[in-house]
């Protein structure tokens, strides 16, 4: 997992490199690779599950209708991964020690507790997620928290911010005792620049508060092919048949072996596919979608009508598969204005945000989403990949070149397909690959960007005179 | 140019976006709040557009006529056998293939995506070509974008009827398909305003063998301030054959040249004693009749620059 940093103000959630899409063997035109379908004895891929499908969603889609739970997060199924720690924060245990200034100044000596109260189990669905994973399994803890956790926030069954209301009617605290007196304190912090801070108070807005999520969760590493395969119900084995599990509706498509079983031994994999790591993207979309929901949670203590400046990261702590969501924004409130059901939020801010009020485009909330596509390399992509085998002149390496076209166009299916006829607007895509060895990798892509309404018709400005800077 | 070159209707039009003098964004804003209070008309299944454009680039194709269709893609890898990249002469045709074939698949998909969606072309392509010991990758990513149905600014290619030549322009990107370009937004409205369009990128490569000197030769020059004119001539050699290549490449789609050119030169990790020369960049054609003037206004900064200040000047030595 790499760090991802949001909240640019010029084009959206920050830099990233870029993704790619398209995909399948079917969805590879123009692969000049090997074709495993025209040899004998190969049934060629699998194209029954192909991108841009009706797969599973784990985008984190505030209002989405959620996916649900990939065969690896019901309960019951037995754990094949290490089940994970149930932290202290799920199991509502305080968390370490820490400062705060609340409204009333810490005594010396004395240390506040901030506690992030809520449902008895913890917070929201993340107790869910890490208790529910001991007893989930391989779900990694978040893909298990929606079957036994409360739902909420991250819960596998839908990844919801406003799902995150308790049924008694009451909000969950989300929000540290402490925070929410500071919050409420009658100064206000931000992180806006001074121009940008200029620009929120032209657009009748008043800062009311920085605020910020935070989420630190383990995340699994499924790079390994056989336990990821393991994991998704492959009880026969990669060499019992290695077809595509029951209940398994993410994307799937296999590479058979175009030689013949005959030919290479224990060595030669008779066949190869490549998969979705639903329990990869629940978990994610888990820790970024409870971190998300924190930050809402305190713009509304707050009092706020949204957020605006948004910035997202993810980075690793203490090494390991032990990760940091984080995100911040500074909160506004919006003189003359009714409060919506739930804050808007975007990554823009200052005169960019005034831009695209003035052409007419409401800020409606920050979506984002992650694909993991494994590769359980075929012995074709295994020589091809390590430059050995009959691979003598370059071709394509059609299984690779479908993963990652395959997490792009999934990506970015998923948001469209979630934007209920609005706009995501400076998307920033990033796709990275762990390679696990023989030609396995695994590819996660995820989309970050903000989703826009119009709200007046589409009226042109004048066409911008170009202009030559005598400057310098 | 010629005397008679026309100017663009409304260039002469300083505006970029209402003043907020003249715009109560306050009201704008409190709009927007009502709208997100009140029923969406979207629906639930309603799929919505992808961009990757800053709102500047949204506002500026607007202005022009065009606006963002969705976030497309492309990607291909493809193989490179295990050879010794070190001995020869002449070009590696391995390593040449497959980053141009990788390269062309990558366009091919981002083609086919940009047309899936209905687009006329893809701007701001942002390109990745990663070149490892047994693999070349390359990830395409833009934003497809079309013509607006609504009206458009006088003088704009979106717009209908709206220059010359403009019909000479469609037939002609109609024939190659969705044109890719890696220009900003920016940029191509610039290029529009000219009366030029985008045809698609034009990519060359070459790998070719850095011949050792002669044993003698290489003892003798050891100890001397010397150009070696066998890694100096394997870069000409590279560079004559890439560039070739991208301008043949333009040439066969129809382009009058390439702007934008990036080139990509030297060592490289898959061969110890041999170099590359990559190069791509836009294709581009005059579409309207012939080439406007643009007219820029010139401007004259009357800002101070940042002075920084220095501890040290305060010192009395």
């Amino acid at each position: 997992m790499t760090d991802e940093r949001g909240g640019d103000p010029d084009s959206g959630p920050g830099p990233g490199s870029r993704g790619t899409s398209e995909g399948g063997d079917t969805a590879v035109p123009g692969g000049t690779g090997p074709d495993t379908s025209a040899v004998p004895g190969g049934t060629g891929p699998d194209t029954s599950a192909v991108p841009g499908g009706t797969g599973p969603d784990t985008s984190f889609i505030p209002g989405g209708a959620g996916r649900p739970p990939g065969p690896g997060t019901e309960p019951g199924v037995e754990p094949q991964l290490d089940a994970p720690v149930a932290t202290p924060l799920a199991a509502g245990i305080p968390l370490d020690p820490v400062v705060t200034a609340g409204p009333e100044p810490a005594q010396p000596g004395r240390v506040d507790v901030p506690t992030l109260g809520g449902r008895p189990a913890g917070i929201g669905g993340a107790a869910g997620g890490a208790a529910g994973g001991a007893a989930g399994g391989a779900a990694g803890g978040a893909g298990a928290a929606g079957a036994a956790g409360a739902p909420g926030i991250g819960a596998a069954a839908g990844i919801d911010a406003e799902a995150d209301v308790d049924p008694s009617g009451e909000p969950p605290a989300q929000v540290p005792a402490t925070a929410a007196g500071r919050l409420g304190s009658g100064t206000f912090s931000s992180d806006l620049s001074v121009a940008d801070f200029a620009a929120c108070l032209e657009m009748g807005m008043e800062p009311v508060g920085f605020v910020q999520g935070f989420d630190a969760m383990r995340l699994a590493n499924y790079t390994n092919a056989w336990r990821s395969m393991s994991m998704m119900g492959g009880s026969t084995g990669l060499f019992g048949g290695g077809g595509m599990p029951a209940g398994f509706d993410g994307y799937y498509q296999r590479w058979n072996c175009p030689h013949g079983y005959f030919m290479g031994g224990n060595d030669h994999r008779p066949w190869g596919a490549n998969y979705e790591i639903v329990p990869s993207e629940a978990a994610w979309s888990a820790g970024f979608g409870r971190a998300f929901a924190r930050m809402l949670d305190e713009a509304r203590e707050a009092g706020a009508h949204g957020v605006i400046g948004v910035t997202n990261t993810l980075r690793p702590m203490f090494g390991g598969t032990v990760h940091e969501f984080h995100l911040t924004g500074t909160a506004v409130r919006i003189a003359g204005a009714q409060a919506p059901a739930t804050p808007f939020s975007t990554y823009l801010s200052g005169q960019r945000l005034v831009k695209l009020f003035e052409a007419g485009f409401m800020p409606v909330s920050v979506v984002s989403t992650l694909v993991a596509v494994g590769v359980y390399a075929s012995c074709v992509t295994v020589w091809a990949s390590e430059g050995q085998g009959y691979s003598y002149q370059p071709g394509e390496i059609t299984q690779v070149s479908a993963a990652v076209q395959s997490a792009v166009d999934l990506a970015n299916a998923r948001i469209a397909a979630s934007l209920e006829g609005d706009i995501l607007h400076g998307a920033s895509m990033e796709c990275t690959t762990r390679e696990g060895g023989q030609g396995d990798r695994v590819i996660e892509c995820t989309l970050h960007g903000s989703r826009v309404r119009r709200f007046r018709p589409f009226d042109p400005m004048d066409r911008p005179r170009p202009t030559v800077s005598l400057a310098r | 140019m010629t005397p008679d070159e026309t100017t663009i209707p409304g260039g002469t039009t300083p505006a970029v976006l209402a003043p907020s003098s003249r715009v109560d964004v306050a009201a704008e804003v409190r709009a927007g709040m009502a709208a997100l209070s009140a029923p969406h008309a979207g629906g639930p299944t309603g799929a919505g557009t992808t961009s990757d454009l800053s709102i500047d680039e949204v506002l500026l194709l607007h202005s022009a006529g065009w606006e963002p269709v969705a976030l497309v893609a492309g990607y291909a890898i493809h193989s490179i056998p295990t050879g010794w990249w070190g001995w020869g002469s002449g070009e590696i045709t391995i390593l040449t293939g497959s980053a141009t074939g990788a390269f062309n698949a990558a366009v091919a998909r981002l083609r086919q995506a940009c047309a899936q969606h209905g687009a006329t072309g893809v701007v701001g392509v942002q390109i990745v070509l990663e070149q490892l010991h047994h693999t070349t990758s390359v990830q395409l990513i833009g934003t497809a974008i079309r013509k607006t149905a609504g009206p458009a600014h006088p003088g704009s290619s979106g717009s209908s009827g709206s220059a010359k030549g403009s019909g000479r322009a469609t037939a002609k990107t109609a024939a190659a398909g969705p044109f890719v370009s890696d220009l900003s937004a920016r940029d191509f409205v610039l290029l529009d305003h000219a009366g030029w369009g985008p045809l698609g990128i034009a990519f060359g490569a070459s790998h070719i063998y850095a011949p050792y000197r002669p044993g003698m030769t290489a003892l003798r020059q050891a100890t001397q301030n010397v150009e070696l004119t066998n890694l100096t001539e394997a870069m000409y050699a590279a560079r004559e054959a890439a560039m070739g290549r991208m301008q043949g490449a333009a040439r066969a789609a129809g382009g009058s040249g390439v702007v934008g050119v990036s080139v990509t030169e030297g060592p490289m990790r898959v061969g110890g004693h041999a170099v590359r020369f990559l190069a791509w960049g836009t294709i581009v054609t005059l579409h309207a009749a012939q080439h406007r003037r643009v007219e820029p206004l010139v401007t004259l900064s009357l800002d101070d620059r940042e002075v920084a200040f220095q501890a040290t000047s305060l010192r009395a030595d």
